[in-house]
């Protein structure tokens, strides 16, 4: 990631939130406020409920009410480069969001990418309609291994993209099974 | 050190209690004149990095006249490609949203690099041409899909 400047100044001029609000029009964002506070104030597991700003590539954030119910990756090997963790939330109408953390070397992490649903299999299926090698920053990661590993680099980098894939479909399966699970304790 | 940085603060407090000043901007537009006006310079951000052949800057104004004007800019490393300056008017924030939302940077991409039409190139090379137009396609997205959530992020904090 480059970098934001953000002149706060400047905007704290245009006016209240309420007439230039950029607040998103779709998903559980619309569902909050006077909805959400006649619902109940937290999940079955007794976790309770608070607002969430998430941010997500190429779209506003989303905000709902809801808490943190897991967070999936797999046991990590010091050797890789590139790996990815998936946040789960529950959202107070018992919907879902996932989102996907994408983790470079030593570098901060990237969103990937958050997805909402109303249930743990509408959002696996959406996760297995996306293509995870589509998230990976290719060119960069491509320069590094020509530097650090020569002629090695195109094996390295076909080592990635099978540990991506693999990773990735492990993630999903985790989500359903430790998420039902948990949900249902 | 520590009176440097309390200075620097205050100047930042003094700035922020005064307000911002109105500048005058002239914008670049590949394929258009330039576009001149007076107005704020609200965010700006790039994706640079070392490694990639192209990134992106995306700068938002307010003008004068209570407009809103993006300026969308890809740099690439190839020489023989061309930079691409963009503007793009909104309404309002929202609208300024909208429009990053539904932006396809795969627009900004040369596709010129894949030469169907020359019989002397193997279908080989042809289709490895493909695979790294789709490659750079993939790479503008991401780019610019990590800079217009950072934004939207911070502009619906600030």
């Amino acid at each position: 990631m480059g970098s934001i400047r953000i002149n706060k100044s400047a905007l704290a001029r245009i006016g209240s939130r309420q007439e230039q609000s950029i607040g998103q029009s779709d998903e559980p964002h619309q569902q909050q406020g006077d909805a959400a506070d006649k619902s109940s104030t937290s999940n079955t597991a007794g976790q309770t409920y608070a607002l969430i700003r998430l941010k997500r590539p190429g779209r506003r954030p989303l905000c709902f009410k809801g808490v943190h119910i897991a967070t999936l990756a797999r046991p990590r090997d010091p050797s890789q480069l590139l790996w990815h963790e998936l946040e789960l939330f529950e959202t107070w109408d018992r919907s879902f969001v996932g989102r996907l953390k994408q983790y470079w070397k030593e570098d901060d992490h990237r969103i990937a990418a958050v997805w909402y649903d109303e249930s743990l299999q509408g959002l696996a299926c959406q996760m297995r309609s996306e293509d995870p090698l589509s998230f990976c920053p290719w060119f960069k990661i491509e320069e590094y291994l020509k530097r650090e590993h020569g002629q090695a680099a195109i094996e390295k980098q076909a080592s990635i993209v099978r540990d991506v894939l693999q990773e990735y479909i492990d993630i999903i399966a985790t989500m359903i099974n430790t998420s039902e699970t948990k949900l249902a304790s | 050190m520590k009176n440097a940085v309390l200075t620097e603060l205050q100047t930042q407090a003094e700035e922020f209690v005064a307000g911002p000043q109105v500048e005058s901007f002239r914008l670049k537009q590949t394929g258009a004149r330039s576009i001149t006006f007076d107005g704020y310079e609200l965010c700006s951000s790039m994706s640079y990095v070392v490694g990639p052949p192209l990134w992106y800057e995306l700068n938002i104004y307010q003008t004068d006249s209570q407009g809103f004007l993006i300026g969308i800019k890809m740099f690439t490393k190839n020489e023989d490609e061309g930079d691409i300056h963009r503007v793009l008017e909104a309404s309002s924030l929202d609208d300024v949203a909208h429009i990053l939302e539904n932006y396809d940077p795969a627009f900004d991409i040369d596709a010129s690099s894949v030469r169907v039409d020359d019989d002397t190139i193997s279908m080989a090379e042809l289709s490895l041409a493909a695979v790294r137009l789709r490659q750079r396609i993939e790479e503008a997205r991401r780019q610019f899909k990590d800079l217009v959530g950072e934004i939207l992020y911070e502009l619906d904090n600030g």
